[in-house]
């Protein structure tokens, strides 16, 4: 019986988790601290999808950017890694966004807020999460047998990460506007990382063949 | 999350200039755009601006009345991960009847909620596309804590929370 191949946890894990935890908080505060007043000038854009496509589009460059970091060892190219983050994240963001918005409006007037914000919340997560993972297949398919795992993998993490992340923050004290943003984006990246590294990302499988020797 | 859940203590006042893009086109045929500050107490009527259909879940919103200024003193502000900015507003004398007992309860201590909508970047994935859409946000600077203030905005009872009154959203506020 042959045991499948795995990413060594030290410092490849821990790698992994704390790129999306620094890249999450620095993108969302940096969002958070400077966007406002671009909001209202951008609303008349396609309904202010402009607005939605450039806050998609920041946190990808950072969460992107912090990851292509520590994948270097995985043999992932870069530049195609953090461009194509960057797309999906701009594009699934300005969908499920809208979706969110729809979502809401379907419910009638006086509908449990909790049935309602969960539904917003996983339609959400999954349309972000899968924009995601699409664009880790596009970048991985041509060297990563099981590259296409990453669809469902990252729908299904980036929805428990920012659920879990709603949630959380649902208890917090009172926090400085940018503090919050960094703490929420830390937040989502952390458990967003750990679900995914455990499900799959420590499977050398689903990262490219180039890295033959376990990497450290 | 709802605007008055746990989840508005959050984040702080923030404020910049807006790039009034369309200001022209806005302001000569579109509605009234919301103000967060005026100079002057307003004379006549109470008015309204666009923010009715920014407010996240209205159906929770029972509307009293359209639109109504009282005057207060500034308790407390706050900023909530939904994008709204919280005023709790001690009342002056003369409208302390608007209050509700839901108003006793929890974080109000008897104070008046006045809700901006859309005025700080959100977080939630409820309000974020709604939030995109507006062009006119009630936006800061606000007046101090302890600022004398008139305010105007749509009166409800917010049936989430104990029907606690609020004025929902912000039309206008300014200083006496």
């Amino acid at each position: 019986m042959s045991q499948e191949r795995r990413v060594p946890w030290r410092w490849a894990g821990l790698g992994w988790i704390a790129a999306n935890s620094v890249g999450y908080a620095v993108a969302l505060a940096a969002w958070v601290r400077w966007s406002q007043p671009i909001w209202p000038p951008l609303s008349q854009v396609l309904g202010g999808s402009l607005t939605l496509a450039l806050y998609g589009a920041t946190l990808g460059v950072g969460v992107s950017v912090a990851q292509a970091l520590v994948l270097r060892r995985r043999s992932v190219q870069p530049l195609l890694w953090i461009v194509a983050t960057t797309v999906a994240f701009t594009v699934s963001f300005v969908v499920a966004s809208w979706v969110g918005l729809v979502v809401m409006r379907a419910f009638p007037p006086g509908s449990d807020k909790y049935v309602s914000n969960s539904t917003i919340n996983i339609a959400f997560g999954l349309l972000v999460g899968g924009g995601i993972g699409v664009a880790r297949w596009f970048v991985l398919r041509g060297s990563a047998p099981a590259a296409a795992g990453w669809i469902l993998v990252s729908a299904v993490c980036f929805m428990v990460g920012y659920g879990a992340t709603v949630g959380i923050f649902q208890l917090t004290p009172p926090i400085e506007q940018t503090i919050l943003g960094a703490l929420f984006g830390a937040s989502i990246g952390a458990i967003t990382a750990v679900v995914e590294w455990l499900w799959l990302g420590r499977r050398q499988r689903v990262w490219a063949e180039a890295t033959g020797s376990p990497a450290t | 999350m709802t605007n008055r859940g746990a989840t508005r203590w959050n984040l702080v006042w923030m404020r910049a200039a807006g790039l009034l893009l369309l200001a022209g086109v806005l302001g000569g045929c579109g509605p009234v755009a919301a103000s967060a500050s005026r100079s002057t107490t307003p004379q006549g009527e109470c008015t309204p601006t666009d923010q009715d259909q920014y407010v996240y879940d209205p159906g929770r919103l029972q509307v009293v009345q359209a639109c109504i200024r009282v005057t207060g003193t500034v308790d407390a502000k706050v900023i909530s991960t939904d994008g709204d900015s919280i005023i709790l507003l001690r009342l002056d004398p003369p409208y302390e009847h608007l209050l509700t007992p839901g108003n006793s309860v929890g974080e109000d201590n008897g104070d008046l909620g006045v809700e901006a909508v859309c005025t700080v970047p959100t977080v939630e994935a409820a309000v974020i596309g709604l939030c995109a859409g507006d062009s006119n946000p009630a936006v800061g600077p606000y007046p101090a804590i302890g600022a004398h203030v008139w305010v105007e905005g749509r009166y409800i009872y917010d049936l989430h929370h104990e029907a606690h009154a609020e004025l929902h959203p912000l039309y206008h506020i300014g200083t006496l």
